[in-house]
């Protein structure tokens, strides 16, 4: 079907994900990120029958701390990887890039711009010596960034202002944080790459040290070296790939603000907006999501995602966790492969997000699989609460 | 005594700009500014225009100096190496009845006795480098305002 100028739904269904690749490394000293990603792109590139000289679209984003580039990241990937790309794109929205840049890449090869697009993403957070911010506070202070930056903002108290918010307004307790985090865990303990396995209750993660409230240890997410890559071309084109190609139905992006003192709200996202796109585009509803995948760089963030996407009330998420309505046999299982809080999260946690709804939709996943899954949903934040960008796919 | 007796030099520091100076200057007299448009709209922080319409005729505006803490966060665990010694510290966000929120640490009290709602006010003693960074402290019982904002 010839698409339609101003038709976002016209390349629904038109573009498939054909290969999926995600390291199995979480700690790797002396590892740099671009070999991560030259690991991961070339295993993603194995996973769809293709080789480097197929590709001729790139995405990538790297230049914050221990992502490895500097500004012109993805020419740098490129020039390493050994491609010389004609789609480009290191769009970057923080955590939610990576999704971002595979709507991106979908719409691009809708338009012809492309025939098989790589995204790809790797870190070494937990080897890095490099503070995250460090690089960039310089730059920051000399912008509207001195207005909040030297009052010691860090991401956990970004994060955990706005749960403090929520639990004003709506009672969300402390429980509720550590249920996501229990839950995740208990995904993970089948995952065999998964950074952490082991059981943990609520109890567990209430009695931790307070890192920033409300958040204890167990309530943030782990910081790893890894990375992962996905490869995208038309349905058509997959229909010849050797493993079961991913259909792409829906996508949405939005950004609000980079600084908290301009947010207009501290409980709710661009989630909102990006959700409803991805839902429109796809002609889908909550109700029809089988797994989703929440970026969980912290216990609140599934929360807000839950309220956000419209899975469940706005205010309502802790008793939509409590009553058990995220775990694996419940109305919405999320993060099924453990998570950001208890598999992978070197940085940008998105592309895991998409990696793993693809697994779920291939009967793949390393962790906990959610049987006869057909429609799945990722969603990540960026920043915190600045961006957020949101991906339905289908089996 | 209060937290804020540390060295303070090696604290995120502000490089103020043109179009910031005089909020920072503002700030060392003991004052917090914000502006507001042709069309009303009030605004924090400076720019040259409007970011509810685009209006480019600005006025200054100098706050009352009260505020509520809309939200905030208790850091047990800094991440800059400056605010390791003030471990732990309120990291908030505070409404301003002209309309605007601004960051802020909140100060002069026990971290766990903030709470949503709490009535504050700005003050001025927070100095870092050669500015003054301002800060806010629970308000005082009655009016709750201080007098440094009258012209």
């Amino acid at each position: 079907m010839t698409p339609t100028r101003g038709d976002r739904k016209s390349w629904s269904g038109q573009v498939a994900i054909a290969g999926v690749y995600e390291s199995a490394l979480r700690k790797a000293p002396g590892v740099h990120p671009f070999e991560i990603q030259a690991e991961c792109v070339l295993g993603a590139l194995k996973d769809a029958g293709l080789q480097l000289k197929d590709v001729d679209g790139f995405a990538t984003a790297a230049s914050l701390e221990a992502e490895g580039a500097g500004p012109f990241a993805v020419i740098e990937l490129a020039e390493y990887l050994g491609i010389q790309p004609t789609y480009i794109d290191s769009t970057d929205i923080g955590g939610a890039a990576p999704i971002s840049q595979i709507g991106h890449a979908a719409a691009a090869i809708a338009a012809g711009l492309a025939d098989v697009v790589v995204v790809s993403y790797a870190a070494n957070s937990y080897s890095s010596s490099v503070r995250w911010g460090e690089r960039t506070e310089a730059v920051e202070l000399e912008g509207p960034g001195q207005f909040e930056t030297p009052y010691g903002r860090t991401i956990p108290a970004a994060f955990g202002l706005a749960a403090t918010r929520h639990m004003h307004e709506y009672g969300t307790k402390p429980e509720h944080l550590a249920q996501v985090a229990v839950t995740c865990r208990t995904n993970a303990a089948n995952n065999p790459n998964a950074r952490f396995r082991h059981a943990i209750t609520i109890s567990d993660v209430l009695d931790g040290p307070m890192i920033s409230t409300p958040f204890h240890r167990l309530d943030c997410c782990v910081v790893t070296d890894s990375g992962g890559a996905v490869v995208l071309m038309s349905a058509e084109r997959a229909a010849n790939a050797p493993k079961k190609p991913v259909s792409l139905l829906g996508f949405g992006e939005a950004v609000h603000q980079q600084w908290l003192n301009q947010a207009e709200s501290f409980v709710s996202t661009p989630g909102l907006v990006s959700g409803r796109r991805a839902f429109e585009q796809a002609g889908l509803t909550p109700g029809d999501i089988d797994v989703a995948q929440l970026y969980d760089a912290n216990t609140f963030t599934p929360l807000l995602a839950l309220e956000d996407l419209g899975f469940c009330k706005r205010g309502e998420s802790g008793d939509f966790v409590a009553d058990g309505g995220i775990s694996p046999g419940g109305t919405l299982p999320i993060n099924t492969d453990g998570g950001g809080l208890s598999s992978n999260h070197p940085g940008r946690r998105g592309i895991f997000t998409v990696i793993e709804s693809v697994r779920q939709l291939r009967g793949e996943g390393p962790g906990t699989q959610i049987q006869g899954a057909e429609v799945a949903l990722a969603h990540a934040f960026g920043g915190e609460l600045s961006s957020c960008a949101t991906l339905i796919l289908g089996a | 005594m209060t937290e804020l007796d540390h060295p303070s030099v090696d604290r995120p520091t502000p490089v103020p700009f043109e179009g910031t100076q005089r909020f920072w200057e503002e700030a060392s007299a003991g004052r917090l500014t914000l502006q507001r448009c042709e069309a009303g709209h009030v605004q924090f922080y400076p720019r040259r225009h409007c970011r509810f319409c685009g209006e480019t005729e600005l006025s200054e505006l100098t706050a009352s100096g009260e505020g509520t803490v809309h939200t905030f966060s208790v850091v047990y665990r800094a991440a800059h190496d400056g605010f390791v010694a003030r471990v732990p510290y309120v990291f908030a966000i505070v409404d301003l009845p002209e309309g605007p929120r601004v960051t802020a640490n909140i100060v002069d009290i026990d971290p766990e006795s903030v709470h949503v709602g709490m009535r504050v006010e700005a003050t001025f003693d927070d100095v870092v480098g050669e500015l003054t960074l301002p800060q806010f402290k629970p308000a005082s019982t009655g009016s709750g305002s201080n007098n440094s904002h009258l012209a």
